[in-house]
């Protein structure tokens, strides 16, 4: 019996590995090259692939299967990847919006073109929910490219993209360093990043017309909608909402050792649970960004932009109007509890150390193509010891240059974008039309 | 500023707790109020209408006052609906229809109907949950197109086996998969509503495949006697005929009409390893092996060579599973089904050992239980992360594909147990079992004489143990109209209505 048709018996039975080891014995066929191909492909073994194309290619230059892999392997990591599968989820019944509330919402998000990959996948996720899906999308252009600004408005249907210029007229910027125990001081208008820290606290000044505007970082990305539902439900009790700061607090967080605002402002906050400002809400028929804009043009004036300004500020005005409701970590997940966990064979990506479905994962590191790296696939509840180590691997996966994990090898990645998954009964059905010609 | 308004304040600012309270002091006012509404602590309310003296519902005209009053029973009713407070929206309703407000009676006598409703009915399909799949297992739509669902039971199992069929509804795969039932004593309109309503593509009375007239069964003495064949157990001799009944399909997947699916990823692994293997099955939640401690197994159902082949062996439970008919496992099954009835007579369980003696047989492998399905007696009840509604397995932590309410299926409107975190330790599960565990909760109920169905449904984020949950769809609309009730009420319309 031929090498094909003992692989193609072992296809049939789903024997998909066993298969592809028969068939690397045989270098030469047509088929061989295709079946590997596409076992490798059912795997989202790329790397594999590619030697398989190319080597095909060496003895079947015709071929058009293998010049069209071959055409998918040049492209960049990003566009190889698609939108991840939906992840729907029963509500709380009295959180599930009402559509009045739908149609006032709107998205904010910025960056500049380093952050464009990931705005894609965050307005991406935005538009994959089922409930928010036709919702406004703005963007707030901190130095994106024009091409960049027609994809978004092209392909992901942004509503409107705007350069917010200076909301605040100030001279400089600091920003604390904790490592060296300084603070750095430079122009503020040299540091074109600032432009989307400041302007997230003006967006209904630059996308009037909503009532409620929620801001998401571009480095975030929904997961779970039912995040979405709870800022909405509590910001329309409480004017404003936010997730729970990685601290809990930000009373001794680095960027409030310069001084930055005044020590009663502070005061207002103390040693509260804190939100960050990376995800939140704002009601905009509220008084609450007229204050928020009041504020940093005050202190501002006095100190200059202090990094995490904008993050003080929104907790001052919160714990000023003496409001109390801080939304969990799920729904804004920075990862400091260790890199997300997927159970068994469930990939859904949960905090590991309750088990709930993230809602909003929102990337920390600047090295952000490293979140192609795999989560940590467990097969039930981490222990408290396994915890701790869990806690090791994930400070090493994310942080660590030199870490084995190679990034674009696995299949469940934290950012939005994933190996191709919907292609896969297609790959099936191919394999089974194959074997059945043989 | 009266009660009413306050309370209006309170909705337009979503804070419907609060205005639930307010409306109640409103009730226990006995000048301006209505009787019999009861509430709870008033304390955040005082601290709301801190500041404001003699309050009253109404200051104005006697007309003007009953109007208002109404529409605060109005707003209540609304608000108890909005948490599913459905006992003191029954007070509320009551007291609505002594009232001659023309334009709200309507309303009011439709939810007393509604209220006088049996739970069954007043519950609606829960939300769907549609999760990602592990690539590699997403099922091929030609798979699926080929596969059918079967159940069965008779008029007693009627409730359980439409939410069976409505979970299969309710999936985004398997929703427009043929679905076909064994009517083993449904009346003629229990028939025509899973025709109707579920799309149902056939309701079939199977008859008797194999002619049983009596049942064996073991007395305390160990002396075998027999009981007539009730006419519900038609549907145990005819799952080994699924394939005769209903031919057509390759891919057959028997779910129990007490069974039900939350995560159809489950069906998925039934059909994968139909599939690859012929038959998909889960192991027994109840017990590891075919042995002695097995209440079923040491039963004379199976011929003694059969018992010894199977002793020791893990013991499957066939409440779910899918068998592709290329296997030809239908008929080994059923060979075995009757070369064991004609040797030790038929028994309540007699095709779900058979089929576990033919699983092993072919020495397959079955499906890994508490993943994919749970049977609530000796699993616990199952858990919930927080307000996120979905049952865990409280062993493994993990969602509950198909849950299999085994017996006492009235009892299952029990709340699952909500956790902050996982169970991860072996102490904690058996603490849960203690505290938590199904039966546990069952002689709750028959201590106390509470209703079973009470006990769970008080419960306001109600994530109970069956298919059906208090409605939820209505949620928003009724947010909608408390805020335009309540904007009207500010605009001073109300009096004018």
């Amino acid at each position: 019996m031929s090498r094909l048709k003992v692989a193609a018996q072992l296809i049939q039975a789903q024997e998909y590995k066993t298969a592809l080891d028969m068939l690397k014995r045989d270098d030469t066929s047509k088929e061989s090259f295709y079946w590997r191909s596409l076992i490798c492909r059912l795997f989202d073994w790329y790397d594999d692939e590619k030697k398989i194309i190319d080597a095909g290619i060496q003895k079947h230059r015709d071929f058009a299967y293998l010049q069209e892999r071959l055409v998918w392997h040049k492209k960049p990591l990003f566009d190889k990847m698609v939108p991840r599968q939906p992840v729907i989820m029963p509500k709380d019944p009295i959180t599930i919006p009402q559509q009045s509330t739908i149609d006032q919402l709107c998205f904010v998000t910025g960056g500049d073109s380093n952050y464009f990959t990931l705005i894609v996948e965050c307005i991406e996720s935005i538009r994959h929910t089922p409930t928010y899906k036709n919702c406004a999308v703005c963007v707030l252009d901190c130095g994106l490219t024009s091409e960049e600004k027609q994809y978004l408005i092209e392909r992901l249907k942004v509503q409107s993209i705007k350069d917010p210029g200076w909301d605040v007229d100030c001279e400089l910027f600091h920003r604390y360093s904790p490592s060296r125990d300084q603070t750095f001081t430079q122009p503020y208008k040299e540091f074109g990043g600032v432009k989307s820290m400041t302007s997230r606290l003006f967006m209904k000044k630059h996308f009037p017309g909503y009532r409620y505007y929620m801001w998401i970082d571009g480095d975030a990305w929904i997961q779970d909608e039912r995040a979405i539902d709870q800022y909405l439900y509590w910001t329309q009790k409480q004017y404003c909402s936010g997730a729970i700061h990685c601290n809990g607090s930000i009373k001794n967080a680095g960027f409030l050792k310069p001084a930055i605002m005044d020590e009663a402002q502070k005061a207002v906050f103390g040693d509260k649970p804190t939100f960050a400002s990376g995800v939140f809400c704002i009601d905009g028929d509220t008084p609450f960004f007229d204050e928020a804009a009041k504020v940093v043009t005050e202190i501002t004036l006095k100190y200059g932009y202090g990094y995490a300004l904008e993050e003080c500020i929104l907790n001052y005005l919160f714990y000023k109007h003496q409001f109390s409701h801080i939304l969990p970590y799920e729904c804004n997940y920075r990862f400091s509890p260790g890199l997300p966990i997927v159970v068994a064979d469930d990939p859904v990506l949960r905090n590991p150390h309750n088990h709930q479905v993230i809602g909003i994962l929102h990337l920390p590191s600047p090295q952000k193509e490293k979140f192609y790296c795999n989560t940590h696939n467990i097969s039930g509840p981490l222990s408290h010891e396994d915890l701790q180590k869990h806690s090791q691997f994930s400070n090493q996966a994310m942080f660590n240059p030199d870490h084995p994990y190679d990034p674009s090898k696995f299949g469940i990645s934290i950012r939005f974008r994933t190996w191709p998954w919907e292609n896969k009964p297609l790959i099936k059905q191919l394999l089974k039309q194959e074997i059945g010609n043989v | 500023m009266n009660r009413l308004d306050m309370a209006a304040e309170l909705i337009i600012g979503h804070e419907y707790e609060l205005a639930i309270e307010m409306l109640q002091k409103a009730g226990r006012d006995p000048e301006a109020g209505f009787p019999g509404v009861t509430g709870s602590s008033a304390l955040r309310v005082e601290s709301v209408s801190a500041g404001i003296q003699n309050v009253a519902l109404d200051p104005g005209s006697e007309t003007c006052g009953f109007v208002r009053e109404t529409k605060a029973l109005y707003l209540l009713s609304l608000l108890y609906r909005l948490f599913d407070r459905y006992d003191d929206e029954k007070t509320v309703v009551d007291i609505g229809l002594t009232s001659n407000a023309a334009d709200l009676l309507p309303y009011f006598a439709q939810r007393k109907h509604w209220l006088s409703l049996d739970m069954y009915n007043k519950t609606v399909p829960r939300q769907p949950l549609h999760m990602p799949r592990n690539p590699l297992k997403i099922p091929d739509p030609e798979d699926i197109k080929k596969m059918c669902f079967v159940t069965g039971g008779d008029t007693n199992y009627f409730p359980l086996m439409v939410e069976a069929v409505e979970s299969i509804r309710a999936t985004a795969a398997y929703k427009d998969c043929d679905v076909f039932i064994f009517d083993c004593g449904l009346t003629a309109e229990q028939k025509q509503y899973l025709l109707e309503k579920l799309n149902v593509k056939k309701v079939y009375d199977p008859g008797w495949d194999v002619d049983v007239p009596v049942t064996c069964q073991q007395d305390g003495k160990g002396q075998i006697t027999y009981y007539q064949t009730p006419i519900g157990f038609k549907c145990m001799v005819a799952r080994p005929h699924m394939d005769k009944h209903f031919p057509g399909y390759r891919y057959y997947m028997w779910i129990d009409a007490d069974a039900w699916i939350q995560d159809e990823r489950a069906i998925d692994l039934y059909l994968e390893y139909a599939n690859t293997q012929g038959m998909g099955l889960s192991r027994h939640i109840t017990f590891d092996t075919y042995d002695d401690h097995n209440c079923y197994f040491v039963l004379p159902v199976l011929t003694t060579e059969n018992k010894a082949f199977l002793r020791g062996k893990a013991a499957v439970i066939v409440s779910a599973f899918c068998i592709d008919i290329e296997s030809k496992i239908f008929d080994q099954w059923r060979e075995n089904f009757y070369d064991n009835i004609a040797k030790q007579g038929f028994w309540w369980n007699t095709e779900e050992q058979t089929l576990g003696l033919t699983f092993h047989q072919r020495r397959l492998k079955y499906l890994v239980e508490h993943q994919n399905h749970a049977a609530l007696v000796r699993e616990g009840l199952p858990i919930v992360f927080g307000n996120d509604n979905v049952l865990h397995s409280s062993r493994s932590s993990q969602i509950l594909g198909t849950i299999h309410m085994s017996s006492g299926k009235w009892y299952h409107y029990f709340p699952s147990q909500k956790r902050a975190q996982p169970i991860r330790t072996n102490e904690e599960y058996q603490y849960h079992m203690q505290q938590h565990g199904w039966a546990n909760q069952r002689e709750v109920c028959f201590k106390h004489n509470i209703e079973p169905a009470q006990l769970g449904m008080e419960n306001r984020h109600l994530v109970c143990c069956r298919f059906r949950v208090w409605p939820w769809a209505d949620k928003p609309e009724i947010k909608d109209i408390l805020e335009r009730e309540a904007k009207a009420i500010q605009g001073g319309t109300v009096c004018h209505a």
